[in-house]
């Protein structure tokens, strides 16, 4: 799967950063144990988020976060925020 | 706005989503319902035709026939609503497809992100729709059985009271049609709050379709 055509799982990608957000850098094996995903669905996420800049790779292996991996999980969390918190559903439960 | 606004709303969504599921169950129940019942109810008729055909003529007087219709036809109506009542009652009473939204919140954004992304809105959108569109013939269907249901007893009731005020006796096609009338106002009046509470809950649904419309074009966008 090429990086243009994938299309990331929001949650997946927030749970990649936030991992390591919490953990700094990491080894991609246990960057796919801390996230809970395989290690060929993590090597595709972090394929596209290296392109994205989200991430950098270094010589050593480990992952590490970048300022802008940093300010699109601070996005999805405005997000959240923003459009769930704006749900107009004040009544629903009572019908 | 905070993200303990964000879970508020999305768990007042949860309660909107699990009524479209109790709709859509009970919807799903009216078929075999509605099967199982002509299947009784022809049953019944026929062995009462073979009753009439075979002991009839020949043993039963018109006195003890009609009795007996009488019977037959009062119970086999008191049971079929009793069916329609017990069995909607049994289709609503689902479990929620959505009851672990409650364990995911707990992460915040992540949690809330992980239901998003984890909900199949085609499904969703349809189920709200089917629900929005055939949410009346329900409604229609539970103020018929009370209708029916009254109008068991309104004619012998009301027989009762004209012999005990009147003193004029046995049921005429008059009581019957007050009893009818009387079962629709009666059963009208005992349910519009719940009819207004349909109509509002309708309402709700067709709200809720165009605000779930609005969020997964949202969350699409976020996406790409």
């Amino acid at each position: 799967m090429s990086t243009e055509e994938f299309k990331p799982n929001l949650y997946v990608l927030a749970r990649i950063i936030n991992t390591l957000m919490g953990n700094g850098g990491m080894r991609r094996t246990n960057l796919a144990t801390a996230s809970g995903l395989s290690y060929d669905k993590l090597q595709r996420y972090l394929d596209w988020m290296t392109s994205k800049g989200l991430v950098v790779i270094d010589g050593d292996g480990y992952v590490r976060l970048t300022n802008d991996g940093v300010r699109a999980y601070e996005e999805l969390v405005k997000w959240v925020i923003k459009y769930v918190g704006s749900l107009k559903v004040g009544r629903y439960g009572e019908g | 706005m905070s993200i303990d606004d964000a879970v508020a709303n999305l768990l007042r969504l949860r309660s909107a989503l699990n009524i479209v599921e109790v709709i859509n169950h009970e919807l799903d129940a009216l078929p075999k319902i509605l099967v199982r019942l002509l299947v009784i109810i022809t049953s019944t008729l026929g062995v009462y035709s073979l009753i009439i055909v075979f002991l009839g003529v020949t043993y039963l007087s018109d006195i003890q026939l009609s009795s007996l219709g009488i019977v037959l036809f009062t119970l086999l109506a008191a049971f079929t609503l009793y069916y329609i009542v017990r069995e909607l009652e049994k289709a609503s009473r689902v479990r929620s497809p959505y009851s672990d939204w409650d364990e995911k919140v707990k992460e915040g954004a992540l949690g809330i992100l992980r239901i998003l992304s984890e909900l199949d809105w085609d499904t969703v959108d349809y189920r709200v729709r089917r629900a929005r569109s055939l949410y009346p013939i329900l409604l229609v269907i539970e103020e018929l059985i009370l209708v029916a249901l009254l109008s068991l007893i309104m004619p012998w009731l009301i027989s009762l009271i004209m012999w005990l005020i009147l003193g004029i006796q046995g049921i005429t096609s008059l009581n019957i049609i007050g009893g009818v009338l009387v079962s629709i106002a009666v059963a009208l009046a005992s349910t519009w709050g719940e009819i207004s509470n349909g109509a509002k809950a309708l309402w709700s649904i067709d709200s809720l379709m165009w605000e779930l419309r609005w969020l997964y074009h949202e969350y699409r966008r976020i996406q790409t």
